[in-house]
């Protein structure tokens, strides 16, 4: 019996072990990461077990071939990098930060002021543009998730969101890591921080 | 108790009867006490039923995304309730005649630990790809069951194992079959096999064959076959399997056993696929006829074992009780009445099947039972009719309800056995 409950201790142990870490390996990026700005578009979905949330579908998630030129090209599941150029001086602090050039291999120096963010490929798509209009041989596009596609909150919330995200109101404050991950940090409304993340 | 097992212990008690180490009156009285009670059910299954339901309320709770506590609060108190489970369970575990609760808060400890993870995805918005987070969670039930020898993990861990595999194979994963559920679904196998407990060996093969059905559903992507030729290949094989079953003798046969749990895949998959197949498809006004094919094919096979006086017989009633599910779901969104008219019709068969399984000391059956109990609880759990906050207080009221019955239950039978130990 004493040997069960050092068993059971040991399982307690190694599930918080678990649970911690999953805590550190996201709430490290919160703490440490680059904040960057993204723009959203609309879509109203349920989790089965985590509830109502927003689909964040972002402009960055559908990258045109021309972007990968000079880097290389990537192959379905496979990861690939982004790097995002921050606005201009002096515009509203909502304004986004746009992709400047992609790569299926990680940069090895990243522009000043810029970020590489990392994603991993969903589909790619030939003689198509971004919205989904033919374009010829030599174009296409290259679809992207970063692992920051959900944003969970209660179902009058999720609500409320999503009409913002309809109206193009909304953005998100990312965190990335130097690593490439991503953390949903903050969502503004218009140039307003409506929501801030992390475990305090 | 498993038939090459049973035959071993046979075999050695004829072999210490004939050395004289033991009086063959008792041949009897061993084999009994090997097998474990014969009685199954009572406080501790309402107990483990009430755990069942709990754990719906605390997932739904999740789900609400409540903001009257705050994220942080729900983390520690989910994570000290996790604690306490095991503590609960190591306190119950040692206590003789307290074992049922102490398995309940195994699970009741397994099931929070899944919890707790969807808790900490949820809090950073983890997006990253959902089905991890369900292996994951498979493999803490699975590592509870094996830490304390406990058998509801286990089931928590194989349903959690065919869901996390058949979310990979609908949603993400190219090429079916996904061959990487074999190895968390072999540690299940081998854990039940090396405990001898032979209804968990049973759940591991429906886990499989679940797995096997939803591959081979993916299969007209790949082969081009039509549903039909698929639904017949998952109807013929297990079916094939089970006659075969029946031809073999037991007791000198160890496949036997195996084959004929290979066939709970039939019994339990077939008139659900079947069902759900003429409701999926243009051939809707076909369902009557699978149904009334299926009701009397099961219906004769049922009528057969109770003559032959072999068998879990009950557990053949479970598939008819089964096919009240896709018709639930067909009459969802339309039909209010004949919606909560199939689900309640389905509770009460489980109910009574549940208290005539356990009269019956029917294991097999009354797992079957607690299984399709389970599963109305998920129907139940899918429903957005309520908000995931009534949900919540719907499974927290009946699973506290539950626990309350089986313990006023066993208190007030406490002094009858005592007086008749004194008398």
């Amino acid at each position: 019996m004493k040997r069960l409950g050092v068993l059971l201790a040991a399982l307690f142990v190694g599930q918080l072990l678990v649970l911690g870490g999953m805590i550190w390996r996201h709430q490290s990026i919160l703490i440490d990461g680059h904040e960057v700005v993204l723009a959203v578009r609309p879509v109203d979905p349920v989790s089965l077990f985590r509830g109502n949330y927003v689909d964040l579908s972002y402009s960055i998630g559908t990258l045109p071939f021309a972007l990968f030129k000079g880097g290389a090209m990537p192959e379905d599941d496979a990861d690939v990098w982004v790097i995002l150029a921050p606005p201009e001086a002096g515009l509203p602090a909502d304004t986004p930060w746009l992709p400047v050039a992609a790569s299926a291999l990680r940069p090895v120096i990243v522009p000043d002021r810029t970020i590489a963010l990392r994603g991993t490929v969903q589909s790619i798509s030939k003689g198509v543009d971004a919205t989904w209009q033919a374009c010829g041989e030599d174009c296409g596009i290259v679809s992207v998730r970063y692992g920051i596609e959900a944003y969970f909150a209660s179902p009058d919330k999720a609500k409320s969101y999503e009409d913002s995200v309809r109206e193009r109101r909304l953005s998100v404050i990312v965190a990335v890591a130097d690593d490439g991950r991503a953390a949903i940090k903050a969502l503004m409304l218009d140039d307003e921080v409506v929501a801030r993340e992390g475990l305090l | 108790m498993r038939d090459g097992a049973r035959k071993t212990w046979d075999d050695r008690l004829d072999s210490w009867i004939a050395k004289g180490w033991v009086n063959a009156d008792h041949r009897q009285d061993i084999l009994d006490d090997i097998a474990g009670p014969s009685k199954a059910g009572g406080p501790g299954l309402l107990i483990l039923l009430g755990v069942v339901l709990l754990l719906f309320g605390v997932v739904s709770m999740l789900a609400s995304n409540w903001e009257m506590i705050p994220r942080p609060v729900r983390l520690i108190v989910l994570v000290s309730s996790l604690g306490a489970s095991y503590l609960g369970a190591w306190v119950a575990l040692r206590k003789p005649g307290h074992e049922g609760v102490g398995h309940s808060l195994m699970l009741l400890g397994a099931g929070l630990f899944g919890v707790n993870v969807m808790l900490i995805a949820q809090m950073y918005h983890i997006d990253e790809h959902a089905p991890t987070g369900v292996l994951a969670w498979a493999l803490g039930a699975l590592a509870a069951s094996m830490v304390a020898s406990s058998r509801p993990p286990l089931w928590l861990a194989m349903g959690l194992i065919a869901l996390w595999s058949g979310w990979e194979m609908i949603e993400f994963y190219g090429t079916p079959p996904h061959v990487w559920f074999l190895v968390p679904w072999a540690m299940a196998l081998g854990w039940a096999w090396r405990h001898d407990w032979s209804v968990e060996m049973r759940g591991a093969w429906v886990a499989f064959f679940v797995w096997y059905g939803i591959a081979l559903g993916a299969m007209d992507n790949i082969v081009g076959w039509r549903d039909g030729d698929i639904i017949a290949v998952a109807a013929l094989l297990p079916a094939a399997l089970w006659l075969i079953a029946q031809g073999l003798d037991r007791k000198e046969n160890p496949w036997a056993g195996t084959l004929s749990a290979l066939s709970l895949y039939g019994v339990i998959f077939l008139p659900t696929v079947l069902a759900v197949e003429t409701l999926t498809t243009d051939a809707m006004a076909l369902w009557p006829i699978s149904l009334g094919v299926c009701v009397m094919g099961y219906g004769g096979l049922l009528l057969w074992l109770w003559k032959q006086g072999k068998g879990s017989y009950g557990l053949l009633s479970v598939p008819l009780i089964a096919m009240l599910g896709p018709l639930n779901i067909a009459f969802y969104g339309f039909d209010h009445a004949a919606y909560w008219g199939t689900l309640g019709a389905a509770l009460a068969l489980l109910v009574l099947l549940t208290a005539w399984a356990s009269r019956m000391g029917d294991r097999v059956t009354l797992v079957a039972a607690f299984l399709g109990f389970s599963g109305l609880a998920v129907v139940i759990y899918m429903n957005d009719d309520w908000s995931f906050l009534a949900r919540a207080a719907f499974f927290l009221i009946g699973g506290l309800s539950l626990i309350a019955v089986a313990i006023h239950g066993a208190r007030r039978k406490k002094p009858v056995l005592s007086a008749g130990g004194a008398s």
